[in-house]
């Protein structure tokens, strides 16, 4: 999905003709031109859409309507009898249709039902089974959630949260009567708002990093000054009540994949004594990956910081108590986003919860133990530095690499990655997951992911290689790395691979075509260094009949991957299940 | 009302091209300020706002009242701008409108010439 150029589809059963105009208009990135059916057609338009009526397949479509679709729950609202199994078979008929019409688009957003807050099905009887309207919403909702938890292409937006954000005025009678508008202006910038965060998180664009001032950011009070035992934290006090919190919803992002990081105007030992034995921080050392405690310049700390971590700048967020110090970062370094911070401490962690920059569609287990990879990243630091050479030191970390044909067991994972992935990726494709599927399933495309491993850590899918076949070559389609493992010879390990890969398929030549960006000149780096390549221009050609060494220091496991190629291609083509891809 | 608010008739005319504004930019049009009086809402080819446009900006109106100044008053009903044919023309018409519909809550100070607008 290309962000900068996507074509979306809305249908709703109401006049959604300001959503449009919201997508398009409202200033959030990215703008996204949108056109509407005709408000009432829902139904017809899908089953036009999964038969393959459309003129185009859009990349994005948004369904939006009232519960009244279901006629079982319009029954409801009139206080007739409906069974429970009815209600739930209409929605079920209704996700089914979402879930065919989503294989013709590359996305589908389908906005949970919500009733206007003035519909308060006489208190009492609401949340009855029988008749209750919020009970059975409640219900018809979880269906239609449970029903496409595991599609790759439909997603569902919570507009309960939109509605208690804009409260009375998210639904306004007048404007359903003079206008057939069923929410608020307010509800549809919230709308368009969410819609474009979720794109995004599709995108791989969510933001990775949070990097965090300490003194009245993390904690309250000057830890040089006050001491660590006399920081507001925790305790008998709403602002150290409020700080704790806010550390703890710091922590749970981290369990989603989100980085921390400390940049702080400080006494380093000073700060890490605070953060090592204050009985009430959440957050430890080994919460954060990486951190830059001192007194020079934060946006060069930023800069520095976001370098060791082998990250974009476009990744991060800044938050800071110091209105100069935000000033300043926005100004120097205008990729990180640096919000407007309350003034007032007991309003942080409100302020970090409602950002729209950490959505994404599923966490993966890479995302909840990454914080750790960067903690055992210290440790390998710690250790290169007692070993005389860089050769010593990679023999001591004893990686293990090991190579899988893509499946369904790893095939979201493998999907972030191609999304996320910036520095080492040669091509940088960007695809939503049912569009990998659909091409490694495309006769000569073969699809290889990388876990790596080493004495300290389990860095998990971290690598992905794929082929396209021509009569006499074989082009490598990508070749990307998390850079969570550059530089340690896993680079080499996967084109040793690519390479035994060709040789074994007959064909005479390994080429790769490195597409430039502005931050994959890394890759091009590498490819320049090998040693066995051809470069002409951005082109690089292996003569397949040579052999790639394999790096002495690393061991490649084949999981699943016959070294005959043939048989894996074809494995490949069939998308191997996780169970007949063990070793 | 003898509790009624007391907003200065400038402050009302800022309000209604705060709302104005507001609905202009969700359709992707940002006029120079500040808008004059003779400018045409509704009703001829040029006019700014269309149906939908209009029926929004007159909720978000009603809105911004009640929000600054608790003013409940119902621009969409009979004792409203819609009864008055030329109401909705232009910017001017609908602010003195507006108004005339706080005045009859007892509320505003000042004059529609002490807008000090153009």
């Amino acid at each position: 999905m290309n962000v900068e150029r996507i074509s979306c589809g809305i249908l709703a059963d109401f006049n959604a003709e300001p959503l449009v105009d919201l997508l398009r208009n409202d200033g959030l990135y990215p703008g996204i031109e949108a056109s509407l059916a005709p408000p009432g057609h829902v139904l017809q338009a899908l089953i036009e859409l999964r038969e393959r009526r459309w003129r185009q397949h859009p990349d994005l479509v948004v369904v939006w309507t009232r519960p009244e679709t279901i006629s079982c729950f319009r029954s409801l609202l009139h206080f007739e009898p409906v069974a429970s199994e009815v209600l739930l078979e209409q929605v079920d008929q209704f996700a089914d249709l979402l879930i065919a019409a989503s294989t013709h688009v590359g996305c589908l957003l389908m906005v949970t039902w919500s009733l206007p807050w003035y519909r308060r099905g006489l208190g009492l009887l609401s949340m009855r089974g029988e008749f209750g309207w919020a009970h059975n919403l409640a219900r018809m909702n979880l269906r239609l959630a449970e029903r496409v938890h595991r599609n790759p292409k439909v997603y569902l937006l919570d507009s309960a949260h939109w509605l208690s954000r804009v409260g009375a005025e998210a639904n306004n009678p007048k404007l359903w009567y003079q206008g057939k508008m069923a929410f608020s202006l307010e509800v549809l910038q919230e709308a368009s708002a969410e819609i474009k965060a979720a794109v995004c998180g599709l995108a791989g664009l969510s933001r990775k990093l949070i990097l965090l001032d300490l003194d009245d950011t993390l904690w309250g009070g000057i830890v040089g000054e006050d001491g660590w035992q006399n920081l507001r934290l925790g305790g008998h006090d709403p602002f150290g009540e409020a700080f704790v919190e806010f550390q703890e919803a710091l922590q749970a992002l981290t369990r989603t994949g989100v980085l921390l990081g400390i940049v702080s105007k400080n006494d380093e030992a000073t700060a890490l004594a605070a953060i090592d034995n204050h009985p009430e921080m959440v957050l430890r050392r080994d919460d954060f990956a990486g951190w830059r405690i001192n007194w020079r310049d934060k946006a060069a700390n930023i800069v520095d910081l976001v370098s060791e971590l082998h990250l974009g700048l476009g990744s991060v967020v800044f938050l800071d108590d110091n209105p100069a110090e935000r000033s300043r970062v926005r100004e120097a370094l205008p990729e990180v986003l640096v919000p407007e911070w309350p003034a007032n401490q007991m309003l942080y962690t409100q302020a970090l919860l409602e950002m729209r920059v950490f959505d994404r569609p599923a966490v993966t287990g890479e995302d909840q133990t990454r914080v750790k990879t960067y903690a055992s990243d210290r440790e390998r630091r710690s250790l290169q530095r007692s070993f005389q050479s860089v050769t010593e030191w990679q023999a001591a970390l004893g990686l293990v690499v090991e190579a899988a044909i893509l499946g369904e067991s790893n095939l979201l994972r493998a999907t972030q990655l191609l999304n996320k992935t910036n520095q080492m990726n040669l091509k940088t494709r960007r695809l939503t997951q049912s569009e990998f599927l659909e091409w490694s399933r495309q006769p000569g495309h073969a699809v290889f992911v990388f876990r790596v491993s080493d004495r300290f850590a389990d860095y998990g899918l971290t690598g992905l290689a794929s082929l396209q076949e021509a009569e006499t070559c074989a082009q490598i389609a990508d070749f990307l790395l998390s850079c969570r493992v550059l530089g340690y010879g896993v680079e080499s390990a996967i084109l040793h691979f690519l390479v035994e890969q060709a040789r074994r398929r007959g064909r005479k030549e390994l080429i790769a075509e490195y597409k430039r960006t502005e931050r994959n000149a890394a890759c091009l780096s590498f490819f320049d260094t090998v040693s066995g390549f051809r470069r002409d221009g951005d082109t690089f050609r292996w003569d397949a009949p040579d052999r790639c060494a394999l790096p002495e220091h690393i061991t490649l496991r084949l999981c699943g991957v016959s070294p005959c190629a043939p048989q894996h291609l074809e494995a490949a083509h069939g998308l191997a299940a996780a169970s007949s891809l063990s070793e | 009302m003898s509790n009624a608010p007391n907003p200065a008739s400038a402050e009302v005319a800022e309000c209604v091209r705060r709302s104005l504004h507001q609905i202009l930019e969700v359709k992707g049009r940002r006029p120079a300020f500040p808008l004059p009086d003779s400018t045409v809402l509704i009703g001829t080819s040029d006019a700014l706002l269309d149906s939908l446009s209009l029926v929004m900006f007159f909720a978000e109106l009603e809105q911004e009242l009640q929000r600054r100044w608790g003013v409940s008053v119902d621009l969409f009903a009979g004792t409203g701008l819609e009864d008055n044919d030329n109401a909705a023309e232009t910017l001017g018409t609908i602010t003195d409108g507006i108004l005339g519909l706080l005045s009859d809550h007892g509320g505003v100070s000042g004059t529609a010439t002490e807008r000090g607008l153009p």
